[in-house]
């Protein structure tokens, strides 16, 4: 088997996502793992994850991962690339730093960019199978800095290499720096801060500012049963449950049911919908149900085995107070800001239907708890249990805890068996252990943002990958972040793009109001791009004009407009294959991503109906635009497509 | 009468038509009538319906007219021609559908469409000839011709002649499809001048019509002028339906009236003993031939308008009928030919052994027509090939030299409905179109077809747009094979409108996805295999194997090479003409995506002039526009087999491949109409051999676990063993209702992606040619891809790739 260089970590969760494009035939032993080790220094100190491809985003003044200090540092990555077949290739960067790129041994390029793209290396033979692969990079003094790593095969164009062509080994450092990470991100993910003072959201990062339910109105709400079953113990309704079993021992038959009439005392005015749909039947519910791809997170109420991992809904009914379900899927995040469930758009009509599938007939409302004793000691458990720290109510908070400095991580909500001294959570020996971990770090790390990890750690709570590159027609998550500018994803992960690119998917895209900021920029920032676009300069009218001719039918052009939409001026051949507006795709894409597309669509898709118009050297069949120069015919297909809202209609023989 | 009568007439009359069919007719008055035109007579005519003779039939009627103004061209699809065949669609009676309609322009503003498959005159309007949708004219889907105003007259949809027993119901076995035969049969049409001249026969009795219009003052009558042979049984037929009205018999004549004060009247004139008019069912109007009828010529005049004028109806019966001399063919419509140059050498394949030759389509021609190449053959002079069009229209090119430097294109012929195959028997060109394979007959030797000979029209066509008749090919004995897409619904997916929601996704009628035999004469058709989504191209070996190629999508998960059999089932479960679907026939070899995407025709290398390729396989790709070397074997019976890239280049789509039969060299023409890559709108290119040596895979062969691949040149023996220089991987599809298939992995068959395979060894033959290369775990699967990069023996590199199919392991 042929050497290759170990690499020291395993693979991160991001990496889970990156599907295997050009996984090649060392892919095929059982202990490599997707991706590369990427090692961060800084002065003395050290950093290691992995990363699915040899890009980099290096903020200015900022940590560059969570455990290492704000500024410059050098970032290593280490594993093999792998090719399927013996062949010479050539690598280049766009960068704003220095890369350095070893390969076999062999240094291929040596490049120091402030933002443009280097000159191409040496041409270099790769092997079939692994190559060793060595890429170090160091961040500019001043500024940030990022690289974005490209490779060219003999026969093709530069272009960025498939993440699948990467893999690695696991290391002892590499898992010991992984149990740590993921200590911190049970720590952020259950809240331990709200408790147990630390760091504040000012001073920290932004998962320190999640809310949980509020307690305002919520007797409006929910029912008082379910709150009772809830409160008892979450994880037995919710396998995937965060929040921990409060009450425990002999006591906590009383005060569950106590806490939760109290909780159904507290009631609001509120108008609420009523979940009456208008037609008793569900069909057109699971439909949506159906469509909305709602199981990507969610047992369906009928569902005849339940998935652990996902949320059940057969409990809906007994959850949501009368009519109060619709009510919910109008603003799921109307009480509880950092929900995971999301917006969708939906009307009136739709969430009645989706209401009735979820809720069925009407239930009658529980009666509220007319025992004032047992209301006043609801009320005490809730005040001194550390309910308050998590939910908001307006009365006041009795509740304290040590602060994180002070904690053993050995008792308490980390101790192995459950006690009645601290809540519950369940975690497993790998948790605690993670936990444990983290405790004997320095916890400054929960004062560091990192926009990647934030990303990364989003898109596998929110389960993401279970639509993305899983339903034809929603794209792959591991390719966003270099294709989308950052601004527009921002706003169509908030829901504020007020257009649908695909207006023939079923499914929508929900709106993670709370998070799109900066899920955008920690996607991006894993493909080494910012979260700004680079300005480009304004529009070139004449090149414009001509790629206003490629994209229209023949006898002009290619005839984009069998398939795609202009503005307002319809595709005039859709077939098989919907093509998103052109109008929009200005605002959407990275122009080096639209570049690319344009030129080999397949080479990023494969599966796509977008047909390949430019050979390899990038010879256009139509000669009489620009000689046949395809880049320059790209690029005016660009200019033109930049114009979005002003796009002049495609040329037909009506408009000559 | 004064104006205030005229007026409170007129207003009768327009309420009358609008109780008809719902809409006023155009004019008001007769006071200004003058006469303007009328017909010519006629000299020769065939004497049989398949053949044309000059033997005078009537040797005394007058010298032809001269030609009718046709009305220009009112939209851009509209020829300057005087029929176009199309599924064509009136707005009444009832729903008014013609599958296989020759819309004709009269002259006056008039147009009739006559139904080839009914053999009835579907309708006769005024305006506007037609709006031309559908994917032929806008490119839309679901679309066909429309005929803009409300019909001044037409029939409902069902035969246009009595059967033996003198009932019309409809006796074939789907609404779809020609007359039975013994009941009527389309022989065909002439066009002479402006004129064009209905051929066929009812009963036995020999009929040829001609459709004219009359004109006085503002007033317009469609006249039918018939010319009859022998009556040799009682014969009827349709002359018009009333959707509301009730026809009765005025004198001679028949009339019904219509609503806002219109009147629509019917009348024969110079009818021999025999001939009449009748009225059935109290709503249709019908002409009688009794048995014995002499020969004859007769007109019928239908005239609708306001009934103030209809006692100047007589005018139109004024003056004998007259025939056009069709039978000698009519003058040149178009003597001017469109001269190109060629380019030799446009593109050369990396190892100069192939050169691309560009043959430039007289894209710009005088009459703006569209030129879109769909089928293709060469005469036997190996200088002249035959070129048809999607819109119908077939060129001439000659001048096919070594050089190229003078091609002359002449239109040949047009208004066909969607010519997209063509072939050339004995120096006589034939089409394939949505309603016939027609023959084409220059009668006077001026280089225009003048009789379009209907050679088989037993095909089935419904309203579906995506109903293409792709390719025609011959066998050694003369049999014709042509192939018929399913009726794919708008947007891809599925096919056919069962529910009659959307009639324009057409219906799964008896040929719809099939390959089909037509005999040598033209007699018979049938089908031949089954189960096709969109089969646009085949190819016929020398010794009769037929292939197909295939369109991904519903029930086809990858296109695929057909290797047919006799009654054969393709796959498409939709489309399998018998419930429940025979077993089915599995294809020589699916193409991945990225090599083809949209399957085009095929061709056996019957040239010895075209490199090592002698006896092989070649399939085009449309939608790639790429062209694959087949190396196909069996084992068991079972063929199969696989591709290597060709790497040609091609002006346009690649789609139907010919050898020529003087030079030797590959040809092949394409269009793009629908998805692929071609970035021209047609092309027509040579394919050359330079006579250098060809550095590629050339035949494939299977063992127990090993693959073998004979390459035309021997290999370096180090670079051919060394396993560095390989790569493997191989997928599945699922064939399912869905639109293709994604890769599924082998060994986890529910997983998406391509599995790796170890090439475990690698060996080459004595004489350098054969490598043979060990695979772990072979086994069948659908694709498996071989990456290579070695060296010959002279040192130059080769990078290719081989996919295939493994369906059977010896």
């Amino acid at each position: 088997m042929r050497t290759i260089l170990l690499a020291k970590a395993v693979a991160g969760s991001f990496l889970g996502l990156c599907l295997s494009c050009a996984l090649s035939s060392n892919a095929a032993d059982s202990n490599a793992l997707p991706g590369l080790v990427l090692t961060y220094r800084a002065g003395e100190k050290t950093d290691v994850t992995t990363s699915p491809n040899v890009q980099l985003f290096f903020p200015a003044a900022k940590a560059p991962t969570p455990f290492l200090p704000a500024g410059p540092g050098i970032a290593i990555w280490t594993g093999a690339l792998s090719v399927e077949l013996r062949g010479d290739y050539a690598f280049q960067a766009e960068l704003q730093g220095a890369l350095k790129l070893e390969i076999n041994g062999q240094m291929v390029l040596d490049a120091t960019g402030s933002g443009a793209i280097s000159t191409p290396g040496k041409e270099v033979r790769l092997s079939k199978g692994s190559n060793a692969l060595v890429a170090t990079f160091s961040s500019p003094r001043q500024g940030d800095g990022y690289v974005r790593l490209h490779w060219k095969p003999k026969e093709s164009f530069f272009q960025p290499i498939p993440s699948g062509a990467f893999t690695h080994y696991a290391s002892a450092e590499g898992k010991r720096a992984e149990q740590l990470r993921r200590g911190r991100d049970l720590v952020i993910e259950h809240r331990c801060i709200r408790c147990h003072t630390g760091p504040r959201p000012n001073d920290g990062i932004p998962e320190l500012a999640m809310d949980a339910p509020s307690f305002e109105g919520i007797g409006s709400r929910r029912r008082a049963e379910w709150m009772v079953r809830w409160i008892s113990d979450p994880k037995s309704t919710r396998a995937v449950a965060r929040m921990p079993k409060i009450f425990h021992g002999n006591q906590a038959k009383d005060q569950a049911p106590a806490a939760a009439a109290f909780l159904a005392s507290l009631k609001d005015e509120a108008p609420r919908e009523k979940n009456v749909a208008r037609s008793a039947n569900t069909d057109a519910g699971k439909k949506l149900f159906e469509t909305l791809h709602c199981a990507a997170c969610h047992n369906a109420p009928d569902a005849a085995e339940n998935d652990p991992a996902k949320v059940s809904l057969d409990l809906a009914k007994e959850k949501f107070l009368n009519g109060t379900i619709a009510d919910f899927l109008k603003q799921p995040d109307a009480h509880y800001a950092w929900i995971r469930m999301p917006r969708f758009k939906l009307t009136d009509d739709q969430r009645s239907e989706l209401a009735w599938f979820l809720g069925g007939e009407v239930q009658p409302d529980s009666s509220a708890s007319e025992n004032k004793n047992q209301l006043v000691l609801g009320k005490k458990w809730i005040q001194t249990s550390g309910c308050l720290n998590c939910h908001e109510a307006k009365i006041p908070n009795e509740f304290t805890a040590r602060p994180l400095a002070e904690l053993k991580w050995q008792e308490g909500c980390v101790a192995d068996k459950e006690s009645s001294r601290a809540p519950f959570f369940s975690f497993t020996p790998a948790e605690r252990e993670a936990l444990r971990a983290f405790g004997s770090s320095d916890r400054l790390s929960l004062t560091r943002h990192s926009p990647t990890e934030f990303a990364s750690r989003q898109i596998r709570n929110l389960n993401c990958a279970q639509c993305h590159g899983q339903i034809e027609g929603i794209p792959q998550l591991d390719m966003l972040g270099e294709k989308l500018k950052p601004e527009w994803a921002s706003r169509f992960i908030a829901g504020d793009v007020p257009y649908k690119p695909r207006p023939w998917l079923e499914a929508q895209m929900p709106a993670f109001v709370m998070r799109a900021d900066l899920l955008a920029e920690g996607m991006a920032m894993l493909h080494g791009v910012g979260s700004k676009t680079v300005q480009e300069p304004a529009s070139d009218a004449e090149a414009a004009k001509a790629g206003r001719k490629l994209i229209s039918a023949p006898p002009y052009g290619f005839s984009c407009v069998s398939c795609h939409y202009v503005g307002s001026s319809a595709a005039t051949q859709v077939f098989e294959a919907p093509g998103i507006n052109l109008a929009y795709s200005g605002e959407r894409l990275l122009p080096d991503y639209a570049k690319r597309w344009i030129r080999n669509p397949i080479l990023i898709d494969p599966m796509t109906k977008m047909p390949v118009y430019f050979d390899e050297e990038g010879k256009s069949p139509l000669a009489d635009i620009f000689g046949g120069d395809g880049l320059k015919q790209i690029d005016a297909i660009w200019q033109y497509i930049r114009l979005g809202e002003k796009m002049q209609p495609p040329l037909t023989p009506e408009t000559q | 009468m004064d104006g205030a009568q005229e007026h409170l007439l007129n207003r009768k009359m327009l309420s009358l038509l609008r109780c008809f069919w719902g809409r006023p007719s155009g004019f008001t008055s007769f006071s200004s009538l003058v006469a303007a035109i009328t017909l010519a007579g006629c000299r020769q005519a065939p004497s049989q319906p398949d053949t044309v003779s000059s033997a005078p039939l009537f040797p005394n009627i007058a010298a032809p007219d001269p030609k009718i103004p046709l009305q220009p061209p009112q939209d851009k699809y509209e020829q300057d021609f005087p029929f176009q065949i199309a599924c064509i669609e009136a707005k009444a009676p009832g729903t008014n559908i013609a599958n296989k309609g020759i819309a004709i322009k009269l002259g006056n503003d008039a147009s009739v469409c006559f139904d080839t498959d009914l053999l009835r005159m579907s309708a006769g309007w005024t305006g506007k000839h037609l709006n031309f949708r559908g994917v032929t004219f806008d490119g839309g889907h679901g679309g066909h011709p429309m005929i803009p105003s409300i019909p001044k007259f037409g029939t409902r949809p069902g035969p246009g002649w009595a059967d033996a027993q003198g009932s019309f119901a409809d006796q074939r076995p789907e609404p779809f499809g020609p007359l039975p035969s013994n009941t009527g049969r389309w022989d065909g049409h002439f066009v002479v001048g402006d004129y064009v001249v209905l051929s066929y026969t009812v009963g036995g009795t020999k009929i040829y019509e001609q459709p004219s219009s009359i004109r006085f003052g503002d007033e317009t009558g469609f006249v039918r002028t018939f010319r009859t042979g022998p009556v040799r049984n009682d014969l009827t037929t349709v002359l018009c339906d009333s959707d509301s009205a009730t026809p009765r018999i005025e004198g001679a004549n028949v009339v019904f009236f219509g609503a806002s004060n219109t009147v629509t009247v019917i009348g024969i004139a110079n009818a021999p003993k025999g001939v009449s008019l009748g009225v059935l069912e109290n709503s249709r109007v019908v002409l009688k031939l009794a048995k014995d009828t002499r020969p004859s010529i007769f007109k019928v005049v239908v005239w609708q308008g306001e009934q103030t004028q209809q006692n100047n109806f007589a005018r139109f019966l004024e003056g004998a009928p007259r025939f056009v001399d069709f039978a000698r063919g009519g003058p040149a419509r178009w003597p001017e030919t469109v001269k190109t140059k060629g380019t030799l050498a446009a593109s050369t394949t990396p190892d100069g052994a192939y050169v691309q030759d560009v043959l430039t389509s007289p894209d710009d021609n005088p009459w703006k027509r569209r030129v879109r190449w769909g089928g293709m053959d060469f005469f036997s002079d190996g200088k002249r090939a035959a070129l048809s069009t999607w819109d119908g229209d077939v060129w001439i090119v000659s001048g096919l030299d070594e050089k190229l430097e003078n091609l002359v294109w002449k239109r040949f012929a047009s208004g066909g409905f969607e010519n997209l195959g063509l072939k050339i028997v004995d120096d006589v060109i034939y089409t394939t179109g949505r309603d016939q394979i027609t023959r084409y007959h220059d009668l006077n030797g001026d280089g225009e077809a003048d009789y379009y000979e209907n050679f088989n029209n037993q095909v089935t066509s419904s309203p579906g747009f995506h109903e293409f008749p792709f390719d025609l090919q011959t066998d050694k004995a003369g049999n014709f094979y042509t192939a018929k897409a399913g009726p794919v619904r708008a947007g891809g997916q599925g096919f056919g409108d069962p529910d009659g929601k959307r009639p324009g996704n057409g219906k799964i009628t008896a040929f719809a996805g099939t390959v089909q035999k037509i005999s040598k004469d033209g007699k018979t058709r049938e089908v031949y295999a089954t189960g096709f989504r969109a089969p646009n191209g085949l190819g016929v070996s020398p010794d009769g194997q037929v292939t197909a190629g295939d369109n991904e999508g519903t029930w086809v998960p990858a296109c695929p090479v057909h290797w047919l059999k006799k009654g054969s089932f393709q796959g498409v479960e939709d489309l399998a003409q018998q419930r429940p679907p025979p077993s089915w026939n599995k294809p020589l070899m699916w193409f991945s995506k990225n090599w083809d995407n949209s399957g085009g025709g095929q061709v056996w290398v019957t040239s010895d002039h075209w490199g090592p390729f002698q006896g092989a396989l070649l399939h085009c790709s449309y939608g790639q526009s790429s062209l694959y070397l087949i190396m196909h074997y069996q084992v068991g019976g079972q063929v199969q087999g696989g591709a290597i890239k060709i790497p040609v280049k091609f002006t346009s789509s690649a789609m139907r491949p010919r050898f020529n039969p003087k030079d030797g060299q590959l040809y092949v023409a394409g269009l793009r109409g629908w998805q692929s890559n071609a970035a021209k709108e047609t092309g027509f290119d040579r394919i050359r051999y330079t006579g250098r040596k060809v550095y590629m895979a050339r035949q494939l062969g299977l063992s127990k676990n090993a693959v073998e691949i004979g390459f035309t040149e021997p290999l370096d023996e180090s670079s051919a063993t060394d396993l560095e220089n390989y790569s493997a991987k191989r997928w599945n599809y699922k064939r399912t209702k869905e639109y293709g298939s994604a890769d599924f992995s082998v060994v986890d068959p529910d997983k998406k992606g391509r599995d790796p395979v170890d090439i475990t060894g690698a060996k080459l033959s004595a004489d350098g040619k054969t490598l043979t290369l060990q695979l772990a775990d072979l086994r069948p699967v659908d694709q498996l891809l071989i990456k290579y990069s070695i060296k010959t023996k002279d040192g130059t590199e080769m990078k290719q790739e081989v996919l295939q199919t493994i369906h059977a392991i010896p």
